[in-house]
């Protein structure tokens, strides 16, 4: 009787320990249904600063969107270079900081363009102001080459050293800052309807999403949601912290690749059209650019899905290769031969996203303007 | 057995509390027989009569081209202007296999672009040299073959044909370009594409609903501002009239046509298909909404003036010559249709649910 009374303890206690050793001995996290910003701004005062800034370089820019006017390389310079704690070009992934300063980088490129007109076409001079927008002499859009491309160079590669350091409560706070949200999570970039619009990422993230409870912005807000809970709770949610890190960067990286999609739809609608008018070409080439500036800005970018191959490979579809001169005028020029790269791009984004037929559909719609919200 | 009643109770509320559907307008309506009504009895018909017609007149051209006498021509000009009537009643789906794709426009701009640029018409004809799937689409379709057979007086349309091989080669690859565009448009309709219209049945965008609607809305707008507005010098920007943009200007059937598009909008608005099948459309899904019956009231009553104006415009002179006159008649006609915009645009927009989506770019 006393050996099967000693049996049972042993029993007991092979139980107990075997519990108490089960990982998965923890309370489920508990994810509010909002997030709590009330230490936003003091938090995220570093990375709202360098929004700051980076709103500023590109206010600049689009100086040179009006004729005649001139865009001093120095004055962009000092925006990019100097500005700021943290410069803008601090945090910028370091291959993309010096396509934008080199001596022939895309900062010197626009100022050259600026104050003078273009017309697409075999490149004559420095390019200048055309239908609104200003372009370099190949028809690439400097302006889009910087703003556009620092979406990945700079505030996704910023998320990224955010990511590798010690995540606090307050690195949460900066990481949806830097994304371009609010800790409202607005879903819209309309300032005349939202206290704190979405900017930047966050802003194109928001236009993908059909606000279906599906969408990329939806979807980035909940794992952000559960960043902050998982953070909070402790490290005993260290997996669930690292989950939701891993599916903010995969939405936010598909959120981009969707609205590279959105522009080349745009540009292929416009310049197929029956007899596209100088300002159809001009917003045409500007959506492209969009395009150029989204996909090249994720270059040498650690921490996304598509590589680096696939990148250039895009760019070259593109006629904006990363290393060599581009010739985006062509598809002003010879339309009927060369948009069809561009219907290429989609299917290569789709091939590696795995988007499908419903989301490319989707992907067309401005869904902030379509619902008004 | 309380308890098990509460519990039910409790369970329908839950279900219908989480029924998350887009809106609450016209909840009780039944948008799949209303989307089933349209694919049978106006889209299917409709490109089933135009598939019939463009082989048809692909087979007129080859006559005419085999042989051009007087008979032939008045058979080919005869069977356009039939062929342009039944394009009238299916140029307003643009979606699914008559939507934009890649570089492809939808079906009203592949075959249905006016005006036609006579010079690049001409200039490819003189040349020999024309490519039918670059994006000179002013340059081809129905319109362009109007061009061709239209554009002169019988005697000169005949010559023109009898010394010019390159003339007969385009006015043919014109056309065999339109049926290989309707062609499977139809087929599509027929066979595959109907039931994914008639299942998506909700009101979300990409929905058969919203599909319809937002076609219907800009093919309203088309013809109000292309083929009554911008002839008549209306249009932002404009300063005079320019009678030459009115559509099927070489055929004389401009008024023609354009009453027979308004009827066809006003049919599909009504719910009354062509062949007489009525059903629920646009109108009744406007009956079961708060409002919708203050809307009918107020849209019929525009709808009657606008017929009205329209009625009022004479048939002779032509519609182009009247546009230069500017004619009392037509600055009604115009006013008449921007009055009723409104109605089917913002306000059934509104009423319904559905949101207007076909000029919603990034921008910037």
């Amino acid at each position: 009787m006393k050996t099967f009374r000693n049996a049972q303890y042993i029993l007991l206690a092979l139980v107990l320990g075997i519990t108490a050793c089960n990982d998965d001995d923890r309370d489920p996290l508990v994810i509010p249904t909002a997030y709590d910003g009330t230490n936003f701004n003091t938090n995220a005062a570093t990375q709202l600063g360098v929004r700051q800034s980076l709103t500023n370089l590109v206010s600049e820019m689009k100086k040179g969107r009006t004729p005649g006017v001139i865009v001093p390389v120095a004055i962009l310079n000092n925006l990019y270079n100097q500005s700021g704690t943290p410069s803008l070009v601090s945090v910028t992934a370091p291959y993309y900081a010096g396509r934008v300063n080199w001596t022939d980088g895309f900062l010197q490129e626009l100022s050259n363009a600026s104050g003078t007109g273009y017309t697409p076409g075999n490149p004559i001079g420095q390019g200048g102001t055309y239908g609104g927008y200003l372009f370099d002499e190949n028809g690439l859009e400097m302006e889009q080459m910087v703003e556009k491309g620092l979406y990945g160079a700079l505030l996704y590669h910023h998320f990224n050293q955010l990511a590798e350091g010690t995540i606090a409560e307050a690195t949460v706070d900066q990481m949806v800052a830097i994304f371009g949200a609010h800790p409202d999570f607005a879903n819209s970039y309309q300032a005349n309807l939202h206290a704190n619009p979405d900017v930047f990422s966050a802003n194109y993230a928001a236009r993908r999403d059909k606000n279906d409870g599906n969408g990329y912005y939806t979807r980035i807000r909940d794992q952000f949601i559960k960043l902050q809970a998982a953070v909070r709770t402790g490290t005993d949610y260290n997996t669930e912290r690292d989950e939701a890190i891993a599916e903010i960067r995969s939405l936010w990286e598909k959120s981009n690749a969707a609205t590279v999609v959105n522009y080349c739809h745009a540009t292929i609608s416009r310049l197929s059209s029956t007899n596209p008018s100088d300002a159809d070409k001009a917003a045409a080439l500007h959506a492209y650019g969009e395009c150029v500036g989204f996909v090249h800005g994720w270059r040498t970018v650690e921490n996304k899905t598509i590589t680096d191959t696939q990148i250039e490979e895009v760019l070259v579809l593109l006629n904006a290769p990363y290393n060599s001169t581009s010739t985006s005028y062509l598809f002003v020029t010879d339309p009927v031969n060369q948009l069809p790269k561009m219907t290429q791009v989609i299917g290569k984004l789709t091939d590696i996203y795995g988007f499908s037929a419903a989301e490319l559909e989707d992907f067309k719609q401005n869904w902030v303007t379509v619902q008004n919200r | 057995m309380q308890k098990l009643s509460t519990l039910c109770f409790l369970l329908l509320v839950l279900v219908t509390a989480c029924d998350n559907g887009s809106n609450n307008a016209g909840s009780d309506f039944d948008r799949q027989a209303m989307l089933t009504h349209y694919a049978n009895n106006f889209i299917q018909p409709a490109y089933k009569s135009l598939a019939y017609q463009v082989e048809g007149l692909e087979f007129r051209v080859e006559n005419f081209n085999a042989s051009q006498d007087t008979l032939n021509l008045v058979a080919l000009r005869d069977w356009w202007v039939a062929t342009y009537a039944v394009w009238q009643q299916a140029n307003a789906f643009n979606f699914g296999p008559a939507g934009e794709e890649g570089t492809q426009k939808s079906l009203v701009e592949e075959v249905g672009t006016f005006p036609v640029s006579e010079s690049k018409v001409e200039n490819a004809i003189s040349t020999g040299q024309w490519n039918m799937d670059d994006f000179n689409r002013d340059a081809r379709g129905l319109l362009a073959v109007e061009y061709l057979i239209f554009g002169k007086t019988p005697n000169e349309v005949l010559n023109a044909f009898q010394v010019s091989p390159n003339r007969r080669q385009y006015l043919l690859e014109v056309v065999q370009k339109i049926k290989k565009q309707v062609t499977p448009v139809n087929a599509d309709w027929q066979n595959l594409y109907d039931d994914e219209f008639i299942n998506q049945n909700g009101t979300d965008v990409g929905s058969g609903t919203s599909l319809l609607y937002n076609e219907f809305v800009r093919s309203y707008e088309a013809l109000k501002n292309f083929k009554v507005a911008l002839p008549l010098g209306k249009r932002p920007g404009q300063t005079q009239p320019e009678p030459q943009l009115v559509e099927a200007y070489y055929s004389g059937q401009s008024l023609n046509m354009l009453k027979l598009h308004l009827t066809a909008l006003e049919h599909f608005w009504r719910g009354e298909g062509a062949l007489g099948q009525d059903g629920p459309g646009f109108r009744a899904y406007l009956e079961s909404v708060e409002g919708g019956d203050a809307l009918i009231a107020q849209t019929e009553a525009q709808l009657a003036v606008v017929k009205a104006a329209l009625a009022s415009v004479p048939a002779t002179p032509s519609l182009a010559e009247q546009m230069a006159a500017e004619t009392p008649e037509l600055i009604t006609l115009n006013e008449e249709l921007q009055k009723l915009t409104r109605f089917f645009k913002s306000d059934m927009s509104s009423l319904l649910g559905i949101a207007i989506t076909y000029a919603s770019g990034d921008g910037d």
